[in-house]
């Protein structure tokens, strides 16, 4: 089974600001689930993968939001010294 | 309820109903049962429990976890709930440590209690070359300071690896390295700390080939009150301590393992069963014990191992000396005849002159003694732990250990470091538990216990320590 994360930056009226950041990561099938005693197992087998993806996805949006933030600063100043 | 790392998880429960009878529910056999109003914690989170846990106490590493999981208010983990999940966990893993060596010592014919039990099969079966026959009775006497025959010149080598189990084909400490080794010491020394390999009762172990160095060392913190002190109760009450013993085993290749109880028998017994379950019985070479000087680890020692295999305790030469230091203390009038008798005395003892020693003792001027009764308390120590007290100087000299300075590390990463601080004060499972858990960490066992509830039972090597 697969577990897609995806991160989309918006701007509050709804315009992407960056494209779509999207992990996807493989996790235990329901069938693995077997009973109480392997829960813990698969469960752990589940929830490292997930922290794995959702660092990955939010470190990987994050990189993006930085680099669209730095290309604004740059154009903002490239405006204010044509202005002067 | 699911406590992850991931975060508190509400999960719908589920169940079949034939009529008022309940006959599937996924609270019992799809999610693991848990207490009224208790979470299932996750093995990440556990394992974020006992990592936060064992250096620092259980409030302070409860507060570092809420901000690393930016857990606030209702969500919060409540310290009391990782004290308690960590004093669990370290029972589980006593009770499976238990379990695991009473298993192991029935399998190769032991009881419960460390004692053989008359059988055919045993942990010399199959491999009767290198059995602990070899080493001749008079040897373990020897070792043990039962007997004292004097020995050749040959009968001091260290017997060869020559068996089946090993593939060495001979000692790396051999006779000639002994002689230079102590013309080495003896150059420039004054004759009373000359070594005389004759005078020397003493084997010298390979390094390479000891089944294992056992380094045991008890250590205190202080208990907990049983309840509110009472009132009108005297102001100061006895203190009183919880005890737990570690034990911090090595091969040589420098790989180690750590082993906690809350007393010494016990831990003889889990030590026994991780030598059977390692193979370490049946291979050729000596067992080594380090202790202090504490007369019921030695006793405890003697009382498990005397009648099984040949074997070899050294007085720990720190805690030698600091004894000598406490005794000199009581016993001379002033620090500095103190001092002059102690820069005469260890010299002796470190080169394994313990005679020499009683005897400057017994001769020393008694207008500069203000208790004659400490130093006959020190000749008794030394005549007690004779056996004990090798040639430091020699054995240092030819690379083999002469502290139990490991042990006592291990003790301070195990216990002291997170136990005695100020303020602390321990229940006896607490503090076992505690203790426990941080050698399972120590030992690198805790995703295989968190995830399997297995222990390895094995050694680790020092690298992986260094990595991990």
């Amino acid at each position: 089974m697969k577990l897609e994360i995806t991160i989309n930056l918006k701007e509050t009226d709804g315009v992407p600001v960056t494209e779509a950041t999207t992990i996807e990561v493989e996790v235990p099938d329901f069938e693995a689930f077997t009973g109480p005693a392997r829960f813990g197992e698969v469960f752990d087998a589940y929830e490292r993968e997930v922290i794995k993806a959702r660092n990955e996805a939010v470190a990987v949006a994050t990189e993006k939001y930085l680099s669209e933030m730095a290309k604004k600063k740059q154009s903002q100043r490239e405006i204010s010294e044509k202005e002067k | 309820m699911i406590d992850a790392e991931l975060g508190r998880l509400e999960v719908d429960q589920f169940e079949i109903r034939e009529g008022s009878e309940k006959v599937f529910t996924t609270r019992r056999e799809v999610f693991p049962e848990t207490g009224p109003r208790e979470a299932f914690k996750s093995p990440c989170l556990r394992e974020l429990f006992l990592l936060f846990s064992i250096d620092e106490s259980f409030r302070k590493g409860t507060g570092k976890l809420n901000r690393v999981l930016l857990r606030k208010e209702r969500d919060a983990i409540q310290f009391r709930t990782v004290a308690n999940t960590v004093e669990r966990e370290g029972e589980l893993i006593e009770a499976q440590r238990s379990k695991e060596a009473e298993e192991i010592l029935e399998s190769y014919s032991f009881d419960a209690e460390g004692k053989r039990i008359p059988s055919n099969k045993g942990y010399t079966s199959g491999n009767e070359d290198t059995s602990l026959t070899e080493e001749s009775p008079s040897e373990i006497r020897e070792d043990l300071g039962l007997g004292k025959e004097p020995q050749s010149a040959e009968e001091k080598r260290i017997p060869s690896n020559e068996g089946q189990g090993s593939r060495r084909e001979s000692s790396c400490i051999t006779e000639e390295l002994i002689n230079k080794a102590i013309e080495e010491i003896n150059v420039g020394k004054e004759k009373e700390l000359q070594i005389d390999l004759s005078e020397l009762q003493e084997t010298f172990e390979d390094p390479l080939s000891v089944k294992a160095n056992i380094s045991l060392d008890d250590v205190l913190s202080k208990k907990q009150k049983e309840g509110n002190r009472k009132k009108n109760a005297p102001s100061k009450e006895k203190k009183a301590f919880v005890k737990n013993t570690v034990a911090h085993l090595e091969n040589g290749e420098n790989a180690f393992y750590l082993l906690n109880a809350h007393c010494v028998e016990k831990i003889l017994i889990l030590v026994l069963a991780f030598l059977l379950y390692n193979g370490l019985l049946n291979r050729q070479g000596q067992l080594i014990f380090f202790i202090d000087g504490a007369a019921d680890l030695r006793l405890a020692i003697q009382s498990l191992f005397l009648d099984l295999l040949p074997f070899k305790i050294i007085l720990d030469w720190f805690h030698l000396e600091k004894k000598c230091k406490e005794r000199l203390s009581l016993a001379m009038k002033g620090k500095q005849i103190r001092n002059k008798v102690l820069d005469h005395v260890t010299p002796l003892l470190w080169h394994g002159k313990i005679d020499a020693a009683i005897s400057y003792l017994e001769g020393l001027n008694k207008d500069n003694i203000k208790n004659q009764e400490e130093i006959r308390l020190l000749i008794g120590y030394f005549e007690r732990n004779r056996s004990y007290m090798p040639c430091y100087a020699l054995r240092q000299k030819l690379g083999l250990r002469v502290s139990s300075n490991r042990g006592e590390k291990a003790n301070d990463l195990v216990v002291s470091s997170r136990q005695k601080h100020n303020g602390m004060s321990w229940s006896t499972s607490g503090s076992t538990s505690l203790a426990t858990v941080t050698t399972l960490h120590l030992n690198n066992e805790q995703s295989d216990w968190l995830l399997n509830r297995k222990l390895s039972f094995q050694f680790r090597k020092s690298e992986e320590k260094a990595a991990a």
